[in-house]
C-alpha cells in the first residue's frame, strides 16, 4: 500500500512538472501584460533588440502596471476591428458548419445510397489535405466568384469543410439501429428522426465539432493572409505579428485578451471535446 | 457551472463591445475635422482701403501778434462765416499795455543804440591814434638807427685814417718819430679849434652889442620903426652869425641848417678830412632802411634828440644846431614883443624905461648863445689840454726810452679799428632790430578790424519794432476785433478764451468756394493696386453714412512723415463732404482670371515655401480613412482672402482642406465635414 502511494506521489510530481512547463507560456503572457515598456525592454532586449545576454523573466513584475491594458482597450480601435472580425468569422463558420455539416454527417451515417462509400473516402482524403495544397485552387475559384477580399471568401469554404462532417459521422454512426427503428414504428418521418433522435443523441459530436472548429477558426492565419488584402477585414490572429519591442506590452495584453474567449469555449465544451478527439482518433 | 461560464463569456463580449465604443470615441477625438473645397477658376480682387480726413483745397490762416489776451471767441470749428464777421476779440486793456511797453522798449533801444554809436566813435579815434603813434615810432627808430650807424661808420673811418696817416708818416719820414708827429698834429688841430671857438664867442658878443646898439638908437626915434628895425637887426645878426659860424668851415650851424642830417655827421669837428669818406655811405646802403624819405622828412626835434644822446665831445658841435631854432624863436619873440609895444598905449609915456628893458631883454635872450659858446670854448680847451698831455706823456716816455714802438701803436690802432668795426656792426643790427620792432608795431596798428554792423542791425531791429507797434495800433483802432477776410468755414481754432494768442495761426479758415478733397493713408506695399485715375468709393464714418461712388484718384504719393505710407488724394465734388469729416476710401482692382484659386486659409507657408493639404484616402485596419496630404504649390497672386496657384500641382477634382480644428501634418487622419 505504501509502495503504491509512493509511486503515485512520484507520478503526481512528474505530472505537475509537466503541467508547469505547459502552463509556463500562459504565465509568461500574464506577467508580461503587467510590465511597463522599460521593464519589457530590459527583459526582452536580448531577443527583440539584439542586446547581449539572455532573456531574464520575473514571475512578478517589479513595476506592475495596467498601462498596457488601458492602451489596448481604450487607445487601439484597430484591435477591436480585428477582434470583431474574428468573432464574425468564427461565429459564421461554426454556425454554418452546424447547419450544413450536421445533416451531411447524418446522411452519410444513416442513409444507404449508391457511391456512399466512395464519397466518404473522398471526404477523408480532402480532410487530410493541408491548406497549402488547396490554396491556389481556392484562390482561383474565389476570384471567379468575386469572393476575394471578402469575409465570405473565408466563411463559405470553411462552412463546407469536411472535418466537422467527419467528427459528427462518428457520433451518428454510433446511434443504435434499434432506436431509429422504434421511432420509425412510432410513425416518425426522416426529419423527425434526425431532429428528435439524431441531434440529441449526436450532441456530443456536434459540440466537440463546434469546439474544435472554434479553435481552428479563432486562430485562422493562412486563409485571411492569402485571400484578404483589405486590412480592415483581417482577424485578430493577424494583429499580433504587427508588433515589435516598443509594442511588446500591447502584444502581451492582446494575447491575453485573445486567450480569454478560447479558454471560455474550452471550459464550456471540455467534456465533449474529449469525446470528439477520441472519435477522430478512431479510424475505421 | 456551464451556465456560469456562458455568463462570463457573455459578459466578456459585452465588455468588448463597450471598449470598442470607448476606443472609437477616444480615437475620433484625435482626428482633425476639416472642411475642404475644390479649386475654382476666378479672379483675385485687391481691395485697398484707407481712412482719412476731408481737407479743403485752399486754406487761409488768420493770426494776430502773439501774446495778446483773447477776450472772447465768436466762432466754433465747422461754423460758416462771411467776410467781415468777427472771429474773436482781444482784450483792450492788455493791448494798450502792450502798446505802451512796446513804445518804452523802442525808446530804450534807441538810447542803447546811441550809446553804442558813441563808444564806436571813441574806439575809432583810439585806433587812429595808435596807428599814428606806431608810424611815428617807426620813423624815430629809423632815424635813430641810421644816425647810430652813420656815427659808428664815422668812428671807424676816423680810426682807419689814423692808421693810414701813421703808415704814411712811417713811409715818408722814416727818421722822425711818426707817433710824435701825429700827436703834434692833433695838438695843433685842437689848438686851432679852440682858437676858432674863442673867436666865435668874440664875434657873437660883438654882434649882440651891435644889435643892441642899433636897436636902442632906432627905438629912440620911432617905436614902430624900431620894431621893424629890430627885426631886421635880428635877421642881420642871424646872417652874421651864420657867416661867422660858416667861416671855420667845420661849424655845425651851417651844416645843420643847409645840409640834410645824413651828410651832417661826417662833417663834424674832429674829422680831419672834410670830404665824406666812402665808408660813411656804405653803412647807409647796407642798412635795410627802405623808407629813406621818412628819414629825410623827420622833424628837427628828433634829430636834436639823437644828438643829445651823443658823447660829450660831440655835444659842442650839436649845440649850435639846437640854438638855431631857439634863436629864431627868441628873435621872433622879440619882434612880437616889439610889435606888442608898438600897439601898446604906454609906448610914448615910459620911453627910457622901455629902452633899458629892451636892451636887457635882448641881452638876456641872447645869453644862451653866449653860454653855449662858453661851453664850446671850455670843451675845446679841455681837448687841447688832453692832446697836449698825450704828447707830453709820449715825449716823456720817449725820453725815458719806454715809449711804445710804432708796431705797438699800430697794434693799438688796429685794435681800435676792430672795436669800431664791431660797434658799427652792432649799430647796424640794433638799427635793424628796432626798425623791425617798430615796423611790426605799425603792422599791428594797421591790422584790419572786424566789421561792425551793430548800427545797421539796430536800424533793422528798430524797423521791426515799428512794424509791431503799427500792428498793435491797428488792432487797437479796430477795438481789438479780428474779422474773417473771406467767406469760409472755420476749420481749426488755436485760441482759448482768457489765454494768450499763439505764435502762428490763430484760426484756420477753409475757403468754401475752392472745394474739398479726401486724403487717406495706405500702406506702401499696396502701391501696385492703386494708381492715379482709379475709380474709388468714399464712405463717411458718421451716423448718417453717406457713400460717394465713381470718384477717381487724383494723386498717389509717399507720405512726407512716414516713408512706409502713401497719401492717396481723392477730389470730392462740390458741397459733398465738409472739411474735417472722417471718411473711408475703397478701391478695388481685379486681377486676370486664374484657373486655380483657393481661399487664403487653405494656404500654408513654411520657410518661404507655400503648400496646401489635399484630402487623400488610405486603407488601414479601421477601413478606408481620409488623410491630409501635403502638396507644394506656387502662388501666382494673393490678397487677404484668396490665392491663385499655378496649375499642375493640384487637379480640379482634388479637395483642398480649407479649415481644420486641429493642426495638420502630412498623413494626418482627417474627417471631412460636409457642407
Amino acid at each position: 500500500m505504501k509502495k503504491i502511494f509512493q509511486m503515485r506521489s512520484l507520478a503526481m510530481l512528474l505530472l505537475a512538472l509537466l503541467a508547469a512547463v505547459c502552463c509556463y507560456p500562459v504565465l509568461f503572457l500574464a506577467t508580461g501584460a503587467l510590465m511597463d515598456s522599460q521593464e519589457l525592454a530590459e527583459s526582452l532586449g536580448p531577443v527583440l533588440k539584439g542586446s547581449d545576454g539572455f532573456i531574464s523573466w520575473r514571475l512578478i513584475p517589479m513595476f506592475p502596471t495596467l498601462q498596457n491594458y488601458v492602451e489596448l482597450l481604450l487607445d487601439s480601435p484597430q484591435f477591436f476591428v480585428m477582434f470583431w472580425n474574428s468573432v464574425k468569422l468564427t461565429g459564421a463558420v461554426t454556425a454554418g458548419q452546424l447547419l450544413i455539416g450536421t445533416p451531411a454527417a447524418w446522411g452519410l451515417a444513416r442513409f444507404d445510397f449508391p457511391l456512399r462509400r466512395i464519397l466518404y473516402i473522398l471526404y477523408i482524403i480532402l480532410m487530410m489535405m493541408p491548406f497549402q495544397v488547396r490554396m491556389l485552387s481556392d484562390y482561383l475559384v474565389l476570384e471567379k466568384l468575386h469572393l476575394l477580399d471578402s469575409h465570405m471568401g473565408i466563411i463559405l469554404p470553411a462552412v463546407f469543410s469536411t472535418f466537422p462532417v467527419f467528427i459528427m459521422y462518428r457520433f451518428f454512426s454510433g446511434i443504435p439501429e434499434a432506436v431509429i427503428e422504434s421511432a420509425k414504428l412510432d410513425g416518425a418521418g426522416a426529419v423527425q428522426i434526425f431532429l428528435y433522435i439524431g441531434v440529441p443523441l449526436g450532441a456530443g459530436g456536434i459540440v466537440s465539432s463546434f469546439v474544435l472548429n472554434f479553435f481552428e477558426y479563432w486562430n485562422l492565419i493562412e486563409q485571411p493572409l492569402t485571400f484578404l488584402k483589405n486590412r480592415a477585414l483581417w482577424p485578430l490572429s493577424l494583429f499580433l505579428p504587427d508588433i515589435g519591442l516598443e509594442k511588446a506590452g500591447i502584444a502581451f495584453v492582446s494575447s491575453v485578451v485573445t486567450l480569454i474567449p478560447a479558454a471560455l469555449i474550452f471550459l464550456l465544451g471540455q467534456d465533449y471535446l474529449e469525446q470528439g478527439i477520441a472519435a477522430a482518433a478512431v479510424k475505421e | 457551472m456551464k451556465k456560469k461560464i456562458a455568463g462570463i463569456f457573455a459578459g466578456f463580449l459585452a465588455l468588448m463591445i463597450l471598449f470598442t465604443f470607448l476606443s472609437r470615441a477616444a480615437d475620433s477625438m484625435t482626428v482633425a475635422r476639416v472642411s475642404a473645397k475644390k479649386t475654382e477658376r476666378g479672379k483675385i480682387p485687391h481691395q485697398v482701403t484707407g481712412t482719412g480726413k476731408v481737407v479743403q483745397n485752399r486754406e487761409q490762416a488768420v493770426s494776430t501778434l502773439a501774446g495778446q489776451t483773447v477776450k472772447s471767441i465768436y466762432v466754433e470749428e465747422g461754423q460758416k462765416v462771411s467776410e467781415g464777421d468777427v472771429l474773436y476779440e482781444i482784450d483792450l486793456e492788455s493791448l494798450k499795455e502792450q502798446i505802451l511797453i512796446q513804445k518804452q522798449e523802442m525808446k530804450k533801444a534807441d538810447l542803447q543804440s546811441q550809446d553804442k554809436a558813441s563808444s564806436r566813435d571813441a574806439e575809432a579815434y583810439k585806433n587812429d591814434l595808435s596807428r599814428y603813434r606806431a608810424a611815428e615810432d617807426y620813423s624815430v627808430a629809423a632815424g635813430k638807427g641810421s644816425t647810430a650807424v652813420e656815427r659808428a661808420a664815422a668812428e671807424l673811418s676816423r680810426a682807419r685814417k689814423k692808421l693810414k696817416s701813421l703808415n704814411q708818416s712811417e713811409g715818408s719820414d722814416a727818421g722822425e718819430d711818426s707817433v710824435e708827429k701825429v700827436l703834434k698834429e692833433i695838438c695843433e688841430q685842437k689848438k686851432e679849434e679852440y682858437e676858432e671857438a674863442v673867436k666865435y664867442k668874440e664875434e657873437l658878443e660883438k654882434a649882440i652889442e651891435e644889435v643892441v646898439k642899433k636897436a636902442l638908437s632906432e627905438a629912440a626915434n620911432d617905436t614902430a620903426r624900431l620894431v621893424a628895425g629890430e627885426h631886421e637887426m635880428h635877421m642881420t645878426a642871424q646872417e652874421g652869425l651864420t657867416e661867422t659860424a660858416a667861416s671855420p668851415g667845420t661849424s655845425p650851424v651851417a651844416s645843420a641848417t643847409e645840409e640834410p642830417a645824413a651828410e651832417a655827421v661826417p662833417q663834424q669837428p674832429g674829422a680831419e678830412n672834410l670830404a665824406a669818406p666812402p665808408a660813411a655811405e656804405t653803412p647807409v646802403t647796407e642798412t635795410p632802411i627802405t623808407e629813406a624819405p621818412i628819414t629825410e622828412t623827420q622833424p628837427q626835434t628828433s634829430e636834436a634828440e639823437t644828438y643829445a644822446s651823443e658823447p660829450p665831445s660831440e655835444e659842442s658841435t650839436v649845440e649850435p644846431s639846437q640854438t638855431e631854432p631857439e634863436e629864431e624863436l627868441i628873435l621872433g619873440g622879440a619882434a612880437e614883443s616889439g610889435e606888442n609895444e608898438a600897439v601898446s598905449p604906454e609906448a610914448g609915456t615910459g620911453e627910457t624905461e622901455d629902452l633899458w628893458l629892451l636892451e636887457q631883454r635882448i641881452r638876456i635872450e641872447n645869453q644862451p648863445l653866449l653860454d653855449e659858446a662858453d661851453i664850446l670854448i671850455r670843451t675845446k680847451e679841455q681837448e687841447k689840454k688832453e692832446a697836449d698831455a698825450a704828447l707830453a706823456a709820449y715825449q716823456q716816455e720817449k725820453a725815458a726810452g719806454t715809449q711804445m714802438s710804432l708796431e705797438e701803436m699800430k697794434e693799438q690802432i688796429n685794435e681800435e679799428i676792430r672795436a669800431k668795426q664791431q660797434a658799427y656792426e652792432d649799430a647796424v643790427t640794433a638799427a635793424n632790430d628796432s626798425l623791425r620792432t617798430a615796423g611790426r608795431a605799425v603792422e599791428d596798428a594797421n591790422a584790419p578790424q572786424g566789421t561792425d554792423s551793430t548800427g545797421e542791425i539796430d536800424a533793422i531791429t528798430r524797423e521791426q519794432e515799428e512794424l509791431k507797434l503799427e500792428k498793435l495800433e491797428r488792432l487797437l483802432e479796430a477795438e481789438g476785433k479780428v474779422t474773417s477776410p473771406i467767406d469760409a468755414s472755420v476749420t481749426k481754432i488755436n485760441l482759448i478764451t482768457g489765454e494768450k494768442t499763439p505764435d502762428g495761426t490763430a484760426i484756420l479758415l477753409s475757403d468754401t468756394e475752392a472745394g474739398n478733397k479726401l486724403v487717406v493713408q495706405i500702406p506702401e506695399d499696396q502701391e501696385k493696386y492703386i494708381a492715379k485715375g482709379d475709380e474709388v468709393k468714399v464712405k463717411t464714418n458718421s451716423k448718417d453714412s453717406q457713400t460717394l461712388e465713381g470718384l477717381t484718384v487724383d494723386n498717389v504719393q509717399v507720405n512726407d512723415e512716414d516713408q512706409d505710407l502713401l497719401d492717396v488724394t481723392v477730389q470730392l465734388p462740390a458741397d459733398s463732404l465738409e472739411a474735417g469729416v472722417s471718411a473711408v476710401m475703397e478701391a478695388t482692382r481685379v486681377s486676370d482670371t486664374y484657373d486655380c484659386c483657393i481661399p487664403i486659409q487653405a494656404l500654408y507657408e513654411d520657410s518661404g515655401k507655400y503648400y496646401v493639404y489635399v484630402i487623400g484616402e488610405s486603407s488601414s485596419v479601421l477601413g478606408t480613412e481620409l488623410t491630409a496630404r501635403r502638396v507644394d504649390v506656387t502662388v501666382l497672386e494673393k490678397n487677404e482672402t484668396d490665392a491663385a496657384l499655378q496649375t499642375g500641382s493640384i487637379s480640379g477634382e482634388q479637395q483642398v482642406i480649407v479649415s481644420s480644428d486641429k493642426a495638420l501634418s502630412d498623413g494626418s487622419r482627417v474627417r471631412l465635414l460636409e457642407g
